[in-house]
């Protein structure tokens, strides 16, 4: 059953991403990328990150994929706008290369490499069958336990981001 | 074949390849801004990998969270990060009617004047 | 003279430490008048000046006594100047029979002319100047004179050099007047750089520059073999590091005697070093090729001629041979050099002097001469004739000077002879005065001319030095410096007829000099006369005294009993002289110019230019080095350190900034191609 999950959820997911990177109208990235964070967020389930699977669409896809789709329409970009690809060499070699880059680390994540380190990632156990593994009581132990001082500092990091944006998108400065 | 970590992480790492290729290739600036989101998809992705199958096992369930509570903080840095970005891309919308990167150039100096074969100052 | 140790309360040997003040107080002098000269005024700045150089004055009397009363020589050293390995030099002092006839000269020369300036410079407005550096100039003199090793030395050597500038450029605001102070003190340079190297390579020799460890390590080289019994302790020879490095060797042969290789292989470096050290005293007074700067030194003050123009500072050269007499005498062949160089020079300035119109370039050419005389006595191993005869002319040459002072004085700064003339009737002190010193000059008997002239003469002719490198070598000087008299008295009585005798041919109504100048000519006048009563060939007080301080070349005799014949000799031209040029002069300016001018009239006009020297050096020296200094400066200066050197790096950055910079243009996804490749690298190279 998992598997079955994994395999078509993944599938989405890569066809949403592919979406996001291909079209040319950006509204359609934009659709394409919130069907990638639904896919996402049913993986995350299996996964057994059931507060992170919730938060992912709540805050992801419904908060800032909404602000995403705002923004196009407020911009109205007609299609002239959009401006045919520019192909240059610096960005051909970077995309060849990145392939590349992320092929070889699939390989050494699947299989083991010739020549390479460790081979295949082997874990030590799973832990998603641990009773409150990603529940809301857990996660919550953790962040107001050892991970506090990094949640303050991320509450004051959104109250700074909302004051740049207010004071960037301004009409008159 | 179970599913497990190697493949996880091996669709994490495909997402964010397409990701970057998207940052590196496409003109548009929300493209470009909807690819990173893609990206920092993918690293959470990774974490929450990792937290269920974790590579020692000291800690417990405990120490996994840690895993989880990350991603939660890549979330709310990425919304953040969404936020300004947009709103910087709205302001130079404005200003410059155009959303191509690669035309927002005024960094690049003009082209430099013919060098003068003046001698040093202060010859005798 | 024991006597004078009763007079004395304490012991004469006391007496050293009067030695530091005598060049201490004109030292003090030129520093007070040279801070505050300008807040207390001209008057008491020649006040000052005299009373510290007659302070030196009476501590040289002192001095001198005390040599006289059998202390052959007095010693204080002040500290150590640096001490550096076996390089050793103090700022000593020595006083010896030599350096105590000297002293007085300086001091007592120097006090009446410090006197006379207070009368001469009483109308210039930087007159407390004047005396601070005459001062300091007096000062480093008697550092030259007093001081015990060649390093001291050579620091008065250049303090005088530098006093001579600052003096000959007095009036700086003229340019020809600054230039003039200029070339002295640079062809004087020349000779100091040849002095240096003398010094250099006796410390390369003999470890040392004292004076007196010079002079005890060469007597053990004036012997030839040192070779010591088996057994016996070393020769004597210093054989530690301290003998230097072509010291001579002790070591033992095979069957354990001694052997000594002697210094003589390194005659040579001492041979070159007394050559070098000459170089310099031809700089320093004057003689061929150095001696350029003479001449147009008359553009300073004319007391400033007389002081150090002739009576002392061109005398340092002579003075230094003498010193190192016992360093030449091991080296003949230079001693030759040294003769030769004088005779040609003496006859040389002779010659330009027949010509010259400017009182004061008569007397400048005249003094040339007769330190080419002095040479000549010292070249020849007469020490003591070339000191006595640097003696009496400092007295006779001074008057002279002083008294063609009192003329410019008296005509308002005129100095053509063709427009002087009668003089007698206007300024009689100075006119007798001026007499007397030229007869002494022109070397006649009674005069102390004719004695220390004459000497010289006779030194040359018998010289064993001189014989010892060629036997015609010391008559041969003779006849050039008999024939050097001759233009002497020649040249000189020309200069006193057309001077005073005859009728006046100038505009100006001349009136002579006040007392304070007046006197002074007295008294080098009567100087003059008196001096000559000591160096007598029958009663030579002045070679005995002076005896123990310098050496004796071997194979020279005491005298022989007196030949007569030179004196008659010198007798006769000097009358011959006299004749001559009062057939010619007697009534002023001949029409149409002298006899042998008009039958040899190129002959007559080189004279007048100086044998065109001058032009030839500017051609062959100075004009190579300029556009040698111009073509380096537009070579290396210009070019390379300014454009190259320092303008590249400029240039450089610019490119290099400009071409960097073009990456720099804000084009996002450039950025972004370029960190994802070197991610993607990073990440293999990490990963692989």
């Amino acid at each position: 059953m998992e598997s079955l999950l994994f395999y078509v959820l993944g599938a989405l997911a890569l066809a949403g991403g592919l979406f996001v990177v291909l079209a040319r109208n950006p509204l359609y990235g934009a659709l394409g990328l919130i069907g990638s964070f639904f896919a996402l967020a049913g993986i995350y389930a299996v996964l057994g990150a059931h507060l992170l699977a919730a938060l992912q669409v709540l805050v992801y896809a419904g908060a800032v994929m909404v602000l995403f789709v705002f923004v196009i329409m407020l911009l109205n970009l007609r299609d002239e706008e959009l401006g045919a690809p520019r192909i240059t060499l610096a960005k051909v070699g970077a995309a060849a290369a990145l392939a590349v880059g992320g092929v070889v680390l699939i390989a050494k994540v699947l299989w083991k490499l010739p020549g390479g380190a460790a081979g295949q990632v082997v874990p030590v156990q799973d832990l998603a069958a641990s009773p409150g593994f990603g529940t809301v009581r857990e996660v919550g132990r953790a962040m107001f336990g050892p991970w506090l001082l990094p949640f303050e500092m991320t509450s004051l990091l959104l109250l700074v981001a909302i004051v740049a944006a207010v004071v960037a998108a301004r009409s008159r400065l | 074949m179970t599913v497990s970590l190697p493949h996880y992480l091996a669709l994490a790492a495909a997402l964010f390849t397409i990701g970057s290729i998207g940052v590196v290739v496409r003109r548009n600036a929300l493209t470009v801004l909807m690819s990173i989101e893609l990206m920092l998809n993918a690293a959470n992705f990774t974490f929450l990998a990792f937290a269920r199958f974790p590579l020692s096992a000291s800690g417990g369930v405990a120490r996994a969270m840690g895993g989880h509570v990350a991603a939660f903080f890549v979330i709310a840095v990425a919304a953040a990060e969404a936020a300004v970005g947009l709103a910087i891309l709205l302001a130079v919308f404005r200003r410059r009617v155009t959303t191509q990167v690669d035309e927002l150039t005024l960094l690049a100096d003009a082209p430099p004047a013919p060098y003068d074969d003046e001698p040093a100052a202060g010859t005798h | 003279m024991d006597s004078l140790k009763q007079i004395f309360v304490l012991d004469p040997a006391q007496l050293r430490g009067l030695l530091p003040i005598i060049p201490a107080l004109p030292l003090l002098g030129a520093l007070l008048n040279g801070l505050l000269g300008r807040w207390y005024g001209n008057e008491r700045s020649g006040l000052v000046a005299c009373a510290t150089v007659a302070g030196s004055f009476f501590a040289s009397v002192l001095v001198f006594l005390a040599l006289a009363s059998g202390q052959l020589e007095l010693h204080q050293t002040v500290y150590t100047w640096f001490s550096a390995g076996i390089l050793n030099v103090q700022l000593g002092l020595t006083a010896d029979r030599l350096s105590g006839v000297l002293l007085l000269v300086v001091t007592g020369v120097g006090f009446l002319i410090h006197l006379y300036s207070t009368s001469y410079m009483e109308h210039d407005a930087a007159a407390w100047r004047y005396f601070s550096y005459l001062n300091l100039f007096v000062a480093a003199m008697l550092l030259l004179i007093l001081g015990d090793n060649l390093v001291t030395l050579f620091v008065g050597w250049e303090g005088v050099g530098l006093c001579s500038y600052l003096l000959i450029g007095f009036w700086y605001q003229d340019e020809a007047k600054a230039s003039a102070g200029k070339k002295a003190f640079v062809v004087n340079r020349i000779g100091d750089f040849g002095f240096l190297i003398g010094i250099f390579t006796l410390f390369a020799v003999f470890g040392t520059t004292n004076i007196d460890e010079l002079r005890k390590q060469s007597g053990a080289l004036a012997a030839p073999t040192n070779i010591a019994a088996p057994g016996a302790p070393s020769s004597g020879l210093d054989v530690s590091v301290r003998g230097g490095v072509f010291a001579a060797r002790t070591v033992r042969a095979a069957d354990g005697t001694p052997v000594t290789y002697p210094a003589s292989t390194y005659r040579w470096a001492i041979a070159l070093a007394m050559l070098c050290l000459f170089i310099g005293a031809t700089g320093k007074s004057a003689q061929i090729p150095l001696y350029v700067w003479l001449p147009d030194a008359m553009a300073g003050p004319t007391p400033v001629s007389a002081l150090i123009h002739a009576a002392t500072m061109v005398t340092a050269g002579v003075y230094m041979v003498a010193r190192m007499s016992f360093l030449y005498v091991l080296v003949p062949q230079i001693l030759a050099i040294v003769a030769v160089v004088g005779a040609l020079t003496a006859l040389w300035a002779a010659l330009v002097a027949f010509a010259q119109n400017d009182v004061k370039k008569v007397l400048a050419y005249s003094t040339v001469s007769q330190l080419g005389f002095m040479f000549m006595g010292v070249g020849s191993a007469a020490f003591s004739a070339g000191t006595f005869h640097l003696f009496t002319h400092a007295f006779f040459k001074a008057c002279l000077f002083l008294g063609a002072g009192a003329v410019i004085h008296g005509l308002r700064d005129e100095q053509d002879i063709r427009r002087m003339g009668g003089l007698r009737h206007f300024l009689p002190h100075t006119r007798w005065t001026f007499l007397i010193a030229t007869v002494a000059i022109a070397g006649v008997l009674p005069f102390s001319g004719f004695f220390s002239k004459d000497e010289i003469l006779h030194a040359a002719f018998v010289s064993p030095a001189l014989h010892a490198v060629a036997p015609w070598l010391g008559p041969a000087v003779y006849v050039v410096g008999t024939a050097t008299a001759l233009c002497t008295a020649f040249y000189m009585f020309r200069l006193y007829f057309l001077v005073f005798e005859g009728d006046y041919r100038g505009n100006v109504r001349p009136h002579e000099a006040p007392w304070p100048m007046t006197s002074v000519l007295w008294i080098l006048a009567g100087l003059s006369i008196a001096a000559a009563f000591i160096g007598t060939p029958w009663w030579n007080w002045f070679e005995h005294f002076t005896e123990p301080a310098v050496a004796k070349f071997p194979g020279a005799e005491a005298h022989e009993g007196v030949a007569l014949w030179p004196f008659g000799v010198a007798i006769a031209i000097a009358v011959g002289g006299f004749l001559w040029a009062r057939s010619i002069y007697a009534r002023g300016v001949p029409e149409g110019g002298a006899p042998f001018a008009r039958r040899f009239p190129v002959l007559a006009r080189a004279s007048e230019n100086k044998f065109y020297v001058d032009e030839f050096y500017g051609l062959t020296i100075v004009r190579p080095l300029w556009a040698g200094a111009k073509a380096l400066h537009a070579w290396a200066d210009a070019l390379l350190v300014d454009r190259i050197l320092v303008g590249g790096w400029g240039w450089l950055a610019k490119r290099l900034g400009g071409f960097l910079s073009l990456g720099q243009d804000g084009d996002m996804s450039r950025y972004a191609a370029v960190t994802a490749l070197a991610a993607v690298a990073l990440l293999l190279w990490t990963v692989m």
